[in-house]
């Protein structure tokens, strides 16, 4: 399932046929993942950095436990990074258009 | 829209902060148990010590090389690549599929959100950009505060560096979003809130007028492109049947060829019937054109490529 939707991006301005569409999508969710990811390395301490690249070699479920103890607010960097990230769909929608027109 | 944020590029040192980073990570080591085993091969005051490339001081011992421990060798800012406590950490954080769900679930669930707004747009109620601008404006508002504590805090220099950094860039990005936020406004008025709603509904209801006119002014502009046309494509044909009947008292012209002529003209279509078909034809396009505009305004929602365009005409 697509993160982006069509009628959401034809509302601020931009069309997009489907292959395009998809790949757009799939650009848009890259990018936020990694900056998500990002913003997260960004809240550590070093300490807690290193404790991070300790757990290399845990499940995924340890890491979640770990997040869950180490950044509290961990919705709200995701939520300011999606935020952040359509604001600036919002801001280029014209050039976006244009680029893949 | 900008890519994802490069990654903290380090600086180098002089040869004198170098040394005397050395020494405090050296205390450093000493004071720490963790580290007990690695200080005592710390090497002997006689030893020289080499900067290589890469993180880490590698001394040049009898022994052979030495290569302080990673994670203090990181405090001395000597690679030229990000530290790799930082990397790893990244790492684990790309591999994670909880991390990749919950991510898609909360832009999902925003997107949708905005979606709704969108559909109070269709009766003149709300604007999406803007609030999807104002929500940009506060998350790097938040951002520029963060970035600019750990400038100050962290214990890494190259993290300060990479902090700072990071709080200008953000800097210069909310400037553009305050720009275009105020940019929007000025075209779209004020914010849209319960104690302006009259205010947002009114607009809506220029907003229709607006589509409307647009609407009337390219229907009037199609007509008269078909009227042109019209006269265009008659003038053509006239001047054609013309130098037809020129062409059959053409000396040079053969019987043959003229009485193939004179068949041509004979099959020709009266002017007025020609001129009727004619009439036919672009009176069908006007009104595909017509209806191809009406349904490419009427289901758009991009108020701002239409205005502009209306104000072109």
């Amino acid at each position: 399932m697509s993160t982006l939707n069509r009628q959401f991006l034809e509302s601020i301005g931009i069309v997009l046929d489907d292959q395009a569409f998809s790949q757009f999508n799939e650009h848009f969710e890259v990018t936020l993942e990694e900056r998500i990811m990002e913003s997260i390395v960004d809240e550590l301490n070093e300490q807690q950095l290193r404790e991070l690249s300790e757990l290399r070699g845990g499940d995924d479920e340890q890491l979640q436990q770990w997040l869950r103890l180490n950044i509290t607010d961990i919705d709200e960097i995701i939520q300011d990074e999606i935020d952040i990230l359509l604001g600036e769909l919002a801001e280029n929608s014209e050039q976006i258009n244009e680029s893949t027109s | 829209m900008r890519s994802v944020e490069a990654t903290p590029v380090n600086t180098t040192h002089a040869f004198k902060d170098r040394e005397e980073a050395i020494l405090d990570a050296v205390d450093d080591i000493l004071e720490d148990d963790e580290f007990g085993s690695a200080a005592a091969e710390l090497p002997d005051d006689d030893d020289n010590f080499v900067y290589l490339e890469g993180p880490g001081v590698t001394y040049d011992t009898e022994e052979g090389p030495w290569i302080m421990p990673e994670a203090y060798s990181e405090s001395n800012d000597t690679s030229d690549d990000e530290p790799t406590i930082v990397q790893y950490g990244r790492e684990r954080l790309r591999g994670s599929k909880a991390l990749q769900q919950k991510t898609r679930e909360f832009a999902f669930k925003r997107i949708s959100q905005a979606s709704i707004v969108k559909a109070e747009i269709e009766n003149g109620t709300a604007s999406i950009k803007r609030p999807l601008l104002e929500r940009k404006q506060k998350a790097e508002e938040r951002k520029i505060k963060k970035y600019e504590q750990k400038a100050r805090t962290s214990m890494f220099a190259f993290r300060r560096e990479a902090f700072a950094r990071k709080a200008r860039w953000a800097k210069r990005r909310l400037n553009e979003t305050v720009i275009k936020l105020s940019k929007h406004e000025h075209m779209f008025g004020v914010k849209n809130s319960e104690s302006n709603k009259d205010e947002v509904k009114d607009r809506g209801e220029v907003y229709k007028v607006q589509k409307k006119r647009y609407l009337e002014r390219k229907q009037e502009l199609e007509l008269k492109r078909s009227k042109l046309l019209e006269r265009q494509i008659l003038a053509s044909e006239r001047k054609r049947r013309r130098e037809m009947q020129y062409s059959l008292h053409d000396s040079k012209l053969n019987e043959a060829d003229r009485a193939i002529l004179v068949e041509q003209i004979k099959q020709l279509p009266t002017m007025q019937t020609f001129q009727a078909n004619l009439k036919n034809q672009l009176k069908n396009e006007l009104r595909d054109r017509i209806a191809k505009t009406k349904n490419t305004v009427n289901n758009s929602s991009n108020r701002w490529r239409w205005e502009s365009s209306d104000r072109e005409i």
